[in-house]
């Protein structure tokens, strides 16, 4: 079992990049109203072009789906994605922008996001890395796991590009790996304080051979 | 043997020469007028090909690499003056230590005016708007 201490694990922070549009709407949209935790999500994408991405991956969702501004106030049950062209931090009460220097050539990474949620708020951070290629977040899940926070990733055998979750599994000791589907429910009884089953469907055992 | 012109490529009939570098490999683009100037394509000698929004895109990023060049040079200043006083100091030199102090302190107030210009860039979205709230 894991979370067997019964502590409150509501600060989300998620990152996905080739193949993230589509997974994040279906955990996304896995979400209950009730949910009180702080979802903050990064994708990889492009500084140019808006995609209107915040309508994509808000439509039929039940929690509010913002892309915030500078210092915008944290408020439970809302889901924070990145804007194009900013990191995206935490910091008091607050997520922060800003256009420092690109981490594994984009902007908005996964990395900054993770380690900020790290250091702000502990135990409470699931980390999540979904689809997508590279090794951004793998620092992050690093930084996380060091102030006792849980990191999750989706089961690189759907993953439409399944290298970022094997390199989380490579490097770091993942607590989780699920199927998309079974994500919003894992955290939702996670930020309620209970605890999980750890058997789910994979083994997340560091293969050293790799990357 | 081949033909010299052969390995040189030619500008398209309908194309017109610019001011403006490839992004790719600092030759002269050429912009191309398509169905009537409704797309503009953007071609250098070797290939390298843009439409306004991906030639915008690319002078961005050109733009933050040199704006971050800058900031890594000053912030070399503001070291090695530091490293220079001290060095000043134990040789017991000479040199008038305030210039580089006075440079040591310009080089970090112009680092931080580079970050700040780097923070405030907003680059354009160059998305068409779409109209129609359905979608």
């Amino acid at each position: 079992m894991l979370n067997v201490q019964h502590i409150k694990r509501d600060v989300i922070v998620i990152g996905a990049s080739a193949g993230g549009v589509e997974a994040l709407i279906r955990l996304f949209q896995g979400f209950t109203a009730n949910f009180q935790g702080i979802v903050a999500t990064v994708i990889h994408r492009s500084p140019a072009y808006n995609l209107h991405l915040g309508k994509v991956l808000g439509r039929n969702v039940a929690l509010p789906l913002i892309e915030p501004t500078h210092e915008t106030e944290l408020k439970p049950g809302t889901i924070y994605l990145a804007p194009r062209d900013h990191h995206m931090f935490f910091t008091k009460g607050h997520v922060e922008l800003n256009r420092g220097p690109k981490i594994h050539f984009t902007r908005p990474a996964v990395d900054p996001l993770f380690v900020s949620a790290g250091e702000l708020f502990g135990t409470r951070v699931v980390g999540v890395l979904l689809t997508g290629g590279g090794d951004d977040g793998v620092s992050g899940f690093i930084s996380i796991k060091a102030r006792q926070g849980l990191a999750i990733v989706q089961d690189p055998r759907e993953a439409k590009m399944p290298t970022m979750p094997l390199n989380a599994l490579t490097r770091d000791h993942v607590d989780l790996v699920l199927p998309l589907s079974e994500i919003p429910p894992t955290l939702e009884r996670l930020a309620r304080g209970e605890a999980v089953e750890t058997s789910a469907s994979f083994t997340a055992t560091p293969q050293r051979s790799m990357g | 043997m081949n033909n010299y012109n052969d390995h040189v490529p030619m500008p398209e009939p309908d194309s017109h020469a610019t001011l403006i570098s490839c992004p790719g490999c600092t030759g002269v683009l050429s912009v191309i007028e398509e169905r009537d100037g409704a797309h503009l394509r953007f071609v250098c000698s070797v290939g390298h090909s843009y439409s306004l929004q991906t030639l915008l895109q690319a002078k961005e990023d050109d733009v933050e690499r040199a704006f971050w060049s800058v900031a890594a040079f000053l912030e070399h200043i503001r070291m090695i003056t530091g490293i220079f006083m001290q060095y000043v100091d134990r040789q017991g030199l000479p040199i008038d230590k305030q210039g580089l102090e006075n440079r040591r302190r310009q080089a970090e107030i112009h680092g931080r005016q580079i970050r700040h210009m780097i923070d405030e860039t907003e680059v354009t979205d160059m998305e068409p708007h779409l109209t129609d709230e359905r979608t």
